[in-house]
């Protein structure tokens, strides 16, 4: 039996193969650059588009254009105001440039400013994740080479001093993370003495989840999926330590619309059995990078909000019960207007102990490439406070 | 010297039509190369032939329009995927509006893609009618990864998200496809 990405594979493939290589329509480009939509093109009201929801299909792509007239900068709404006390001083992020080397960066979170920076030591070649630790000046990176693969992965730790802004790359004691593995997540706890490691298997195999000693790299525990099909499961991924060091919230959706909750200190190496599934609602289709905020009683997280159709009318950032998965806290809230959607959740970097301050980048949606996120922001009370960021960060970690 | 025009103006708007003529050439020139893969992969999302060709000429129109404005025209086939991955979306969430009184699931379904699916044999098309019954969002994650193969940074340029989140997206959409698959008669 084929694996399940197989079957996507054939199938998107016979969809495609639908197409013939000689039959694609001839181009009809505008006489005038500056006019929109494409001269002589037959309009197909066939397929349910109406002239009137054409209409407003048009309005939306002038709205769209607007948009993009004013050099990228449409987004949410800003907020002015102070910022709150108890945001992280530093974050790490991962940087590429285009076709070019790999590198990591911390950077002051209120400013922007690059206080540090450090490649992968050869034989690595990239960064493919990074963590924050509770100190908020070190942070774990996973680096992976060499070039080509298969590639092993090497924890190491980055640490800046504060005093006098220097930054310091150096391996963490924990063993080489073989080629047949790929990290798909690390966490460190709140006390920074254990990293949680997620691994991806490359083979015929099922994902695990792991705890070392961040001193010693010895392995404390290790849990797997049980369950699936050897090499069909799906991956476990973003991670999120609840503050009492004893709950790790995990991304494997084993049913769907939830998250796993990890109770770490129960004895056992079955991974869902020792975890607890939380669902949310139906029209909530989160982010997944999900953060435990309240002592572990709340899951911080941005969501679109969605029809029983899968249609997208709005998006949110809030608090979801971490018992119920219902939604507590909407600290953000836009609506979607017509088919206009050019910003979204992109991904919730931060959230405070109390669940009331997240840290987190909404995405702009299809305006091309490097346009990944449209910034940072502080979101709080109701307000969106725009911070300094860069097109080129592929991740992050406060 | 154009009558009724300064020199300078005209020596202006003979670089400004130069530059359009060459525009319209490497807009054309670029379609030419990639426009059966771009539809190709619009009808993967969308299931939909006349929906994914109207997508693709709608992002060839907009390269053209902006191309003074590309920092690169090196990048300007990645510019023309994002803008056909944002017209699928677009079109995405018209055709589920325009579907709300069509089904009692919801389904995504046109007599254009119930015609397109008939071209693949069944287990093909119990994935694709799975498919497209997924959010827009987890259907683009599945696409860009298992159809064009993209690395998980590419899939996170092209989606605005982080990769953290291309990974969770993804292994949520196996999920629920793998249930949907299930489903599917």
């Amino acid at each position: 039996m084929n694996t399940l990405e197989d079957r996507i594979r054939a199938a998107t493939q016979a969809m495609a193969g639908t197409v013939a290589p000689d039959s694609p329509p001839p181009l009809r480009l505008p006489a005038d650059p500056g006019r929109r939509g494409a001269p002589g093109r037959a309009r197909r009201w066939a397929h349910g588009l109406t002239p009137a929801a054409a209409a407003l299909a048009v309005a939306a792509v002038v709205l769209g254009s607007l948009a993009l007239q004013r050099g990228g900068q449409d987004g949410p709404p800003v907020s002015p105001g102070p910022l709150p006390g108890g945001l992280p001083r530093y974050y790490a992020a991962l940087v590429q440039e285009p076709s070019g080397p790999w590198w990591a960066e911390v950077r002051n979170t209120v400013t922007g400013r690059v206080l540090g920076t450090v490649r992968p030591p050869l034989p690595f070649t990239r960064f493919s994740e990074v963590a924050a630790a509770p100190d908020d000046h070190t942070f774990v990176l996973a680096g992976i080479g060499p070039q080509g693969q298969p590639s092993v992965t090497q924890l190491y730790a980055l640490r800046l001093n504060p005093a006098t802004g220097a930054v310091r790359l150096s391996r963490l004691p924990v063993p080489l993370i073989p080629e047949r593995w790929r990290v798909n997540g690390i966490a460190v706890s709140p006390d920074g003495t254990r990293l949680a490691v997620a691994l991806e298997p490359g083979g015929a195999e099922r994902p695990r989840l792991q705890l070392y000693s961040m001193t010693s790299g010895a392995l404390l525990r290790e849990w797997g999926v049980n369950t699936g099909r050897p090499g069909g499961a799906p991956v476990i991924g973003f991670m999120s330590w609840a503050a009492d060091g004893r709950t790790l919230e995990y991304s494997y959706p084993v049913r769907g619309n939830g998250a796993a909750l990890l109770d770490v200190t129960r004895p056992g190496t079955n991974l869902l059995g020792n975890s607890t599934i939380v669902q949310f609602p139906k029209w909530a289709d989160l982010t997944y990078n999900l953060t435990l905020t309240g002592g572990g009683r709340l899951i911080a997280s941005a969501a679109y909000i969605t029809r029983g159709n899968g249609s997208v009318t709005g998006w949110l950032a809030g608090e979801f019960s971490a018992r119920t998965g219902q939604a507590v806290h909407v600290f953000y809230r836009r609506a979607f207007h017509g088919s206009r959607q050019s910003f979204g959740p992109g991904t919730v970097w931060w959230a405070s102990p109390s669940g009331q301050v997240l840290i987190a980048s909404p995405a702009r949606h299809g305006l091309g490439p490097n346009q990944a996120y449209t910034g940072l922001a502080v979101f709080t009370g109701h307000r969106y406070i725009a911070l300094p960021w860069s097109g080129r960060i592929t991740e992050a970690a406060w | 010297m154009v009558p009724g025009s300064t020199g300078a103006d005209g020596a202006v708007r003979g670089v400004a039509d130069a530059g359009q003529e060459n525009a319209r050439q490497a807009v054309s020139a670029l379609y030419e190369a990639h426009a059966v893969g771009l539809i190709r992969l619009a009808v993967v999302m969308l299931g939909d032939r006349p929906a994914a060709e109207d997508v693709v000429q709608e992002a060839f129109c907009g390269l053209y329009r902006r191309w003074g404005q590309l920092d690169d025209p090196g990048n300007a086939q990645r510019y023309v995927r994002s803008a056909v991955l944002n017209g699928c979306r677009s079109a995405l969430r018209r055709l589920s509006r325009e579907s709300r009184s069509a089904g009692p699931d919801g389904s995504l379904e046109t007599s254009e893609s119930a015609e397109a699916l008939a071209l693949v044999n069944a287990e093909h098309r119990a994935v694709l009618s799975a498919l497209q019954r997924l959010p827009a969002r987890q259907r683009e994650a599945l696409v860009l990864r298992f159809y064009l193969d993209l690395p998980e940074l590419e899939i996170a340029r092209s989606m605005g998200v982080s990769t953290g989140t291309v990974k969770s997206t993804t292994s949520r959409a196996l999920a629920a496809l793998g249930r949907l698959v299930q489903e599917v008669p």
